[in-house]
């Protein structure tokens, strides 16, 4: 019974983190403020879901089960947006106004352009050695 | 009317369905996103977020309807979904980025 209420706790509460990464997603107005709902909410509100189904195992084996589903999600998630966030930086997508980068960064933003040699697109156009 | 199609008796179906109305919503903020993104960096976000909401509510069902093969296609997915955003970020980061958005 006890484990029960637990149980209902931490899944209102991941429904609740769940439900605020969708509604910043939508609302907010950049592509690294959406990715910081998106990413931190959205992470807690799985892991407190897959964290309840913890509590509610009869076994082993089932406990096992969400485990494996809790490691998977706390280790890929940040991957995946680390990536992302890398991607959006280098191809320059529009931010908000109010976004500010830091005056260190615009070298690395502007690797891209053209006439403008730097190790990363020299070494993107370096042929690959044959095996 | 329940979300899951499961009776609601005690207080943990309750949290369910609570739990279930909340995903459903969250995922329908982020096909909205998905749809309206101005970049493609904004619909690989989305994605990623319907990726791991999917994989809540794959749980959610699990707890609910008592079937335990949902919690193995949950897992199963958590790692399609890190795929999916590993080959969405190398994509975009091979483009432009801004040649695609002049088209949209």
């Amino acid at each position: 019974m006890i484990l029960e209420i637990l149980a209902t706790i931490f899944l209102v509460l991941g429904g609740f983190f769940c439900l605020m990464a969708g509604i910043g997603v939508v609302r907010l107005g950049d592509i690294f403020l959406r990715m910081h709902a998106s990413t931190k909410a959205g992470t807690l509100g799985i892991a407190l879901i897959v964290v309840a189904m913890m509590f509610l195992a009869e076994s082993w084996t089932e406990l096992l089960e969400p485990v494996f589903v809790f490691l998977f999600m706390i280790l890929t998630i940040p991957i995946g947006a680390h990536l992302i966030g890398r991607a959006a930086f280098r191809t320059r997508v529009p931010l908000q106004p109010d976004t500010r980068i830091e005056p260190e960064c615009e070298t690395f933003r502007g690797d891209r352009i053209e006439g403008r040699p730097s190790g990363r697109t020299s070494s993107a156009k370096r042929p690959i050695p044959s095996p | 009317m329940t979300i899951l199609g499961t009776e609601t008796t005690g207080i943990l179906d309750i949290g369910l369905e609570f739990c279930a109305f909340c995903i459903l919503v969250a995922l329908v903020c982020a096909a909205w996103r998905l749809i309206l993104g101005p970049s493609l960096a904004d619909r690989a976000v989305a994605l990623d977020l319907i990726s791991g909401l999917l994989v809540a509510f794959l749980v959610v069902f699990t707890l609910a309807s008592g079937i335990r093969a949902y919690i193995y296609a949950a897992i199963a997915f958590a790692l399609i979904g890190f795929l999916t955003t590993i080959a969405f970020a190398r994509y975009i980061e091979r483009t432009k980025g801004t040649e695609l958005e002049s088209h949209d």
